[in-house]
């Protein structure tokens, strides 16, 4: 009887238009199980190391390694035109040292060139008031505000600030 | 012959044809009910194949959203205790090992822990698994390097799940691919379950008949024969009922399976789809789910004896419920366990030492630690602006939240703890409380407690119960004073005062103390929360100028347009709270309150990602201004009594009517946390914000430690005395530090003040190397 069964459904089987399937399973990562790699920021010297050499200047020191870790990271993808991990690195650093206006007026400058230029003129004004009368902090702010004004095409004033603040003193 | 017929002359019938012709009528008959009965079975069967296919094939498992905790961040300098390290790594489900060989384990050799951190896609970056050691000293992380000695400046550890949002049918699972399968597991499913599932075609004469024979011995249904199989038919298309019918639908349904899909995808398929356990109404399906519900840890991380634990339960979830009937689930488990031996999937020493261990189920679940209803509300409210329910429900996203667990357990204690001490000493009940801290500077969500109870999925009193805020609503006044440009140090006169309203009725308000304090600095009428000198001052700029700053600072309109909106007769939840007094600690920008800061979809796409909103509403200058009042208030007013009274943070006590309502609301350079203490019933309590919500604050901010509020730009921050506004020397005077418009015009407490000359000589070189 069993095979008598069998046959019938094989036959019933070999009748039908739908192919062999595998049973479904949805394709997601367990939490701890890792997704095929992906093109991803990386922070020099921490989580895997294999970020080129800046192009640009290294950043002043900021007051922790672990944000000057952070501000050396986005420095390097936003040297390789990836603004969004830069953003993403200057976060993780504000998270750690919400106080820090350098790191405002460096998450500025990230905006202003991913086009968010509303958040860009916020950050901006959050780095100067944050700044108070701290020199490097002032430095830093009004350089962020330099490039909106030039942005903003005031060019004349943009100039202006960055001789002012060119000597590195606030 | 056709006369002959017509004739009617016939030959008579012999017995011989007579049986004849019986018989092939019997053959007919059986012949037609045969064929019939074929065609009805495989049109029967037809209908199931290609309707089983079509829906096996078609339908992906719903995968809940997943909502992950933010992650903690390790780095040199962190004030993050060894023990406080230990308790994230359990958070997140890693295992003590005499040496981490794999990820998920960690090992502590004194004031040192060599944790193998897992891979794990951030919402910004793949971590691939790493070994890494970390020293602790009494002050935190002193230093962390990964396996070649290199230094470490930065990393994260994986964040705990901290819920998910399941279909309303219940079913919550977490998804396996075959190879992410221990071997262990589904050998030990089929030497457990199915002896003979890698040659049966989807039912077992043999099993079913060895079964029945088991039952009737036992006089009770002690074992079922279904096959693996069987078993996923009927957790997959039919319900529980026992009938015939059902059976035999199940067993067709079967064998059209066995046929169609291959024995692996059936295996994984159950593995995915199996039953484990139910949580209030959290359905837990699958091994992956099962794995982190019982024992917090991806599956590739069990042991044999916990892979046995798992495999215990598929046979009753309820009756071999670890939590509730450990001694069952034991016992059953190493006979589990026993069964690997004898199929040759363990050996005798591993038996023997697996079967030695305990359970290890963690119970922390169903304490409700893990998950946090509360905070959760949020989250959805954030997801419902753009996600569908069944969005949530089925498309495997994975949210990443801001909430920090270590912070969620601690207020949950000190509610708990604090509500029980106040009833205890003021004979007092039903108290209830809510607590909310933000990080000041980016507005994101630390942690969220709607009730005395943690875990507890009902009434949030944090987002949704709205209550009279009392004088937490004093700063306005001041602020919108500072936006006049008055100075703090302006004398107004607490003395007694009668607004008119509408209709000629009258409102004449009253201090808390019932007395008059006379001519007070602005300073001192917050600090001290004088009601009649705030009701003055108010009435001197103008209700709507406050009303406006309301509108800025929180988002929204106030309801209550009366002069007794200043004494914060306007109800508000404790979250709408936060978001006020958030904006005063963030220096006047206005960031929203938020609970996720990312969302990724199911392979690791980023759909979502929250940057840091923020709008100025008020001059920067103008709320460093009112922090240094709300400083002062904590160091000389209402505040006093705070054992950070003196650490550097800012704060106001608020009290409303009769009593009923409790709260503080404080903040320090990062964090800002708002507590209320009130009952359900609206009934008065005799607590003020000093005595109900302050006790609940100080140990939160204990726990958390306090970054004192700094201040950049003191050029025009003065000792000025409390009681007087005029400047004094701390010596001969009790002052506070504030900023004055302009320190020069202001006069000196008689004998007591400091020449502007001297001022300037011995200040000044310190401010410029600030």
């Amino acid at each position: 009887m069993k095979i008598v069964f069998v046959l019938l459904v094989m036959l019933l089987a070999a009748c039908s238009s739908a192919p062999p399937a595998p049973a479904p399973v949805e394709h997601r990562p367990s939490p701890a199980s890792a997704p095929p790699p992906q093109s991803a920021p990386t922070i020099p010297g921490t989580e895997s190391s294999t970020a080129q050499p800046p192009a640009h200047p290294p950043p002043r020191k900021p007051s922790s390694n672990a944000t000057e870790a952070l501000t050396i990271a986005s420095t390097h993808a936003a040297a390789a035109g990836d603004t969004r991990s830069a953003i993403s690195h200057l976060q993780r650093a504000i998270r750690l040292e919400g106080r820090n206006a350098e790191l405002w007026a460096r998450l500025s400058t990230a905006f202003l060139r991913d086009g968010q230029i509303d958040s860009a003129r916020q950050y901006a004004n959050r780095a100067l008031a944050l700044a108070g009368n701290r020199g490097d902090w002032k430095r830093a702010a009004w350089l962020a505000i330099a490039e909106l004004e030039e942005f903003d095409g005031n060019q004349d004033e943009a100039d202006r600030i960055r001789q002012l603040y060119a000597s590195g003193h606030g | 012959m056709a006369e002959y017929r017509r004739s009617g002359r016939r030959q008579p019938a012999t017995p011989q044809s007579k049986l004849r012709r019986l018989i092939l009528r019997i053959l007919w008959f059986f012949l037609g009910a045969g064929m019939l009965a074929a065609t009805v079975v495989l049109g029967y069967l037809w209908y199931l194949d290609r309707t089983l296919t079509e829906v096996f094939n078609g339908r992906r498992w719903s995968l809940p959203a997943q909502v992950y905790a933010a992650p903690t961040e390790l780095y040199v300098g962190n004030q993050l205790m060894l023990r406080e390290y230990l308790a994230e790594l359990e958070r997140s489900g890693y295992s003590q090992q005499g040496s981490p060989r794999h990820p998920g384990q960690y090992t502590v050799e004194d004031d040192t822990v060599i944790t193998y951190l897992r891979a794990f896609q951030f919402d910004d970056h793949l971590r691939d698994a790493q070994r890494i050691q970390i020293r602790f000293r009494s002050h935190g992380i002193i230093d962390i390097q990964d396996d070649q000695g290199t230094s470490i400046p930065l990393i994260r550890l994986d964040p705990p799940i901290i819920g998910s949002f399941f279909p309303s049918h219940g079913e919550d699972r977490v998804v396996l691919d075959p190879e992410e399968v221990p071997p262990l597991l589904s050998a030990g499913l089929k030497a457990v379950e199915d002896k003979n599932f890698d040659r049966h075609v989807g039912f077992s004469i043999s099993g079913i008949l060895r079964a029945a024979l088991a039952n009737i011995r036992a006089g009770e249904v002690a074992q079922g024969g279904s096959t693996l199989t069987q078993q996923l038919v009927k957790s997959y298309f039919l319900d529980n009922s026992r009938t015939i019918k059902r059976k035999l639908h199940e067993l067709a349904m079967s064998v059209v399976l066995e046929l169609r899909f291959s024995k692996d995808d059936l295996l994984n398929a159950y593995i995915n789809e199996i039953f484990l356990g139910q949580s209030g109404n959290r359905a837990i399906h699958g091994f992956g789910l099962g794995a982190q519900f019982y024992f917090n840890r991806p599956l590739g991380e069990l042991q044999p004896h916990e892979i046995a634990t798992l495999i215990a339960i598929i046979r009753g979830p309820s009756y071999y419920d670890p939590f509730r009937h450990p001694d069952r689930a034991l016992d059953r488990r190493n006979r589990v366990l026993a069964t690997f031996h004898q199929e040759g999937l363990i050996d005798s020493r591993v038996t023997t030492h697996q079967q030695k261990q305990s359970l290890g189920v963690t119970g922390r679940q169903r304490q409700g630690g893990r998950y946090y209803p509360a905070f959760m509300d949020v989250v959805r409210t954030t997801l419902n602006r753009n996600y569908s329910r069944d969005d949530l429900a089925s498309q495997g996203l994975r949210v990443f939240s801001t909430l920090q667990p270590r912070l969620q357990e601690s207020l949950q204690k000190h509610i708990a703890e604090r509500l029980t001490a106040l009833e205890k000493a003021r004979k007092l009940e039903k108290l209830e409380a809510a607590v909310v801290i933000l990080d000041a500077q980016t507005g994101e969500l630390m942690a969220l407690a709607g009730g005395r109870e943690a875990g507890f999925e009902g009434f949030n009193r944090a987002i949704s119960s709205r209550r009279p805020i009392g004088s937490l609503m004093k700063p306005l006044v001041v602020l919108a004073a500072l936006e006049q440009s008055r100075s703090l140090t302006e004398i107004i006169d607490d003395a007694p005062i009668t607004v008119p309203l509408s209709r000629n009725k009258s409102w004449t308000p009253r201090n808390y103390d019932g007395r008059v304090h006379g001519p007070v600095p602005i300073v001192r009428l917050l600090g001290d929360s004088l009601n009649l000198a705030t009701v003055r001052l108010s009435q001197d700029i103008g209700l709507p100028p406050i009303l406006n700053l309301f509108l800025r600072l929180t988002g929204h309109k106030a309801t209550n347009s009366n002069p007794s909106f200043v004494l914060g007769a306007e109800p508000m939840s404790p979250l709408e709270v936060a978001q006020m007094y958030g904006t005063i600690a963030n220096g006047g920008f206005r960031m929203p309150v938020k609970a996720v800061t990312a969302v990724l979809n199911a392979e690791g796409k980023a759909l979502y990602q929250q940057p840091f909103e923020m709008q100025t509403v008020v001059d920067p200058e103008d709320a460093e201004a009112l922090t240094y009042v709300l400083e002062s208030g904590m160091q000389l007013g209402t505040g006093r009594g705070s054992r950070h009274a003196r650490a550097g943070v800012a704060g106001k006590t608020g009290t409303s009517n009769d009593y009923r309502d409790s709260w503080f609301a404080g903040f320090d350079a990062r964090k800002v946390g708002i507590v209320w203490i009130g009952r359900d019933d609206n009934q008065a309590m005799g607590l003020t914000g000093s005595t109900g919500a302050l006790a609940i604050w100080d140990p939160i901010f204990t726990d958390l430690g306090v970054e004192p509020v700094t201040h950049e730009d003191t050029s025009k921050v003065r000792d000025v005395e409390y009681a007087t506004g005029l400047l004094a020397n701390p010596a001969c005077a009790v002052t506070v530090r504030l900023p004055v418009n302009a320190p020069e015009t202001l006069p000196s407490k008689p004998g007591c003040g400091i020449t502007e000359e001297t001022d300037q000589r011995w200040r000044w070189p310190f401010w410029d190397n600030q």
